[in-house]
């Protein structure tokens, strides 16, 4: 862990240094980043086929692949897949329900987000779907990070499950700006340590960390919302953002924020093609 | 015993009035902390706050609502340069994040 840091760090400052120089920024090419993206992991670890990226960390540890098969004969998430599917179904107090709010009432649709919406010119994320849903009818939003609303896109997701992911940039100016935002996030180095999730996702990915693997940023949305056993409970794609911020010391964004929205953005659609796995389980 | 407690009230009393009679005015810590307020908002607009900043920050408002108005300079003078710092990261890296694009 330390010697990775070291090295990164070492490397980072010679990137903050005056002889380093940017690239010609390039046209927006979400399709040209996909293929470049997945190939670069398919080349660097050729014994990993594409659709097992979506099991993260445990292509690259055989103790934790042990651990997995475990601890899925008693599936984690269960508990939340059905408390999900109750609260789905439940009437809101004005008679509808969450099926209202969706095209084909809900089921099926997870591999589609996050999706540019054209009337507010942003993205919105599964999560953030159900809340507006929610707000629609009257209700209160729900805490994007865990608690019911894991467990309402855990159920969601499992309707999706080996359904391919299918995210779509239109050609449309904000869509495209959202999703470089995205990119640029994923890329760009920050905290006081100075990493961006490049860093740790992709330059160190199949790298021991603390005991944990790093898992490839390719695949890595595939398997969300899940059951994390060192936290003991549900968390959502942006509830992972938030703890990877807090371990580069950099202080997280809103779960709402445009920031946590493109990001997820550009991270899902470099899935697309995968299968949807979610709910799924990490150690 | 009596004469221990007043002279220890009589040091709590005095000390931090002493402390401050050299030290920086209120006025001076409010000055402080609001130019640390000014660039943490736009660290935090550039999507790069460092926990150490926010941590630094909100100790020199706890300092400047006891009173410890020394304190609260020094720690808001530590939240404004850890600021300039992440906002120096941050320009930086709209330039150079590009090179880590995978290929
Ligand atoms: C310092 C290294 C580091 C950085 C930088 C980092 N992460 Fe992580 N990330 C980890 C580690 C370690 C894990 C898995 C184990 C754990 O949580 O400790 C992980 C897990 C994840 C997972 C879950 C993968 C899975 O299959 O379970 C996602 C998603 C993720 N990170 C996204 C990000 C994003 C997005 C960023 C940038 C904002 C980021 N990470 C930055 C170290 C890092």
């Amino acid at each position: 862990m330390k010697s990775i840091i070291m090295a990164l760090m070492g490397a980072s400052l010679a990137l903050f240094g005056p002889l380093a120089s940017a690239r010609a920024a390039a046209p927006i090419n979400p399709q040209a980043d996909l293929k470049a993206f997945q190939g670069y992991f398919l080349k660097r670890f050729p014994n990993v086929p594409l659709a097992a990226y979506v099991n993260g960390p445990y292509n690259f540890s055989k103790s934790e692949a042990d651990q997995w098969k475990q601890i899925m004969e008693f599936p984690p998430y269960q508990f939340a897949l059905d408390t999900g599917k109750s609260l789905f179904n439940a009437k809101f107090p004005n008679g509808k329900d969450y099926a209202s709010c969706f095209p084909n009432g809900g089921i099926g649709i997870a591999q589609n987000y996050p999706m540019f919406d054209a009337k507010t010119g942003r993205v919105v994320t599964l999560g953030i779907a159900v809340n507006r849903c929610r707000v629609a009818n009257g209700l209160k939003k729900l805490k994007l990070t865990t608690g019911p609303m894991a467990d309402i896109l855990a159920y969601m997701t499992s309707t999706s499950d080996g359904k391919k992911i299918n995210v779509v940039v239109p050609n449309n100016p904000k869509a495209l700006a959202a999703y470089q935002a995205g990119k640029e996030y994923f890329y760009s180095r920050r905290g006081q340590l100075n990493f961006s999730c490049a860093s740790c996702h992709v330059q160190e990915a199949g790298m021991h960390l603390r005991g944990n693997v790093l898992a490839p940023a390719l695949g890595m949305t595939a398997s969300f919302p899940l059951y994390r056993s060192k936290w003991g409970n549900m968390g959502t794609l942006v509830r992972r953002f938030i703890g990877c911020n807090k371990k580069v010391h950099s202080a997280p964004a809103k779960p709402d924020s445009a920031a946590y929205r493109d990001l997820a953005y550009f991270l899902t659609y470099m899935d697309n093609g995968l299968p949807v796995s979610g709910p799924g389980a990490r150690p | 015993m009596r004469k221990t407690l007043i002279a220890v009230s009589a040091m709590m009393v005095l000390v931090p009035f002493l402390a401050q009679a050299g030290g920086p005015s209120k006025a001076v810590a409010a000055k402080a902390i609001s130019n640390a307020a000014a660039r943490i908002k736009i660290a935090e607009g550039m999507n790069d706050q460092w926990l150490a900043t926010l941590a630094a920050f909100k100790a020199a408002k706890a300092a400047e609502a006891k009173g410890d108005f020394a304190l609260a300079q020094s720690k808001a003078m530590t939240a404004e340069t850890l600021a300039n710092l992440s906002i120096q990261q941050a320009t930086v890296q709209k330039k150079l994040w590009v090179n880590e694009v995978v290929k």
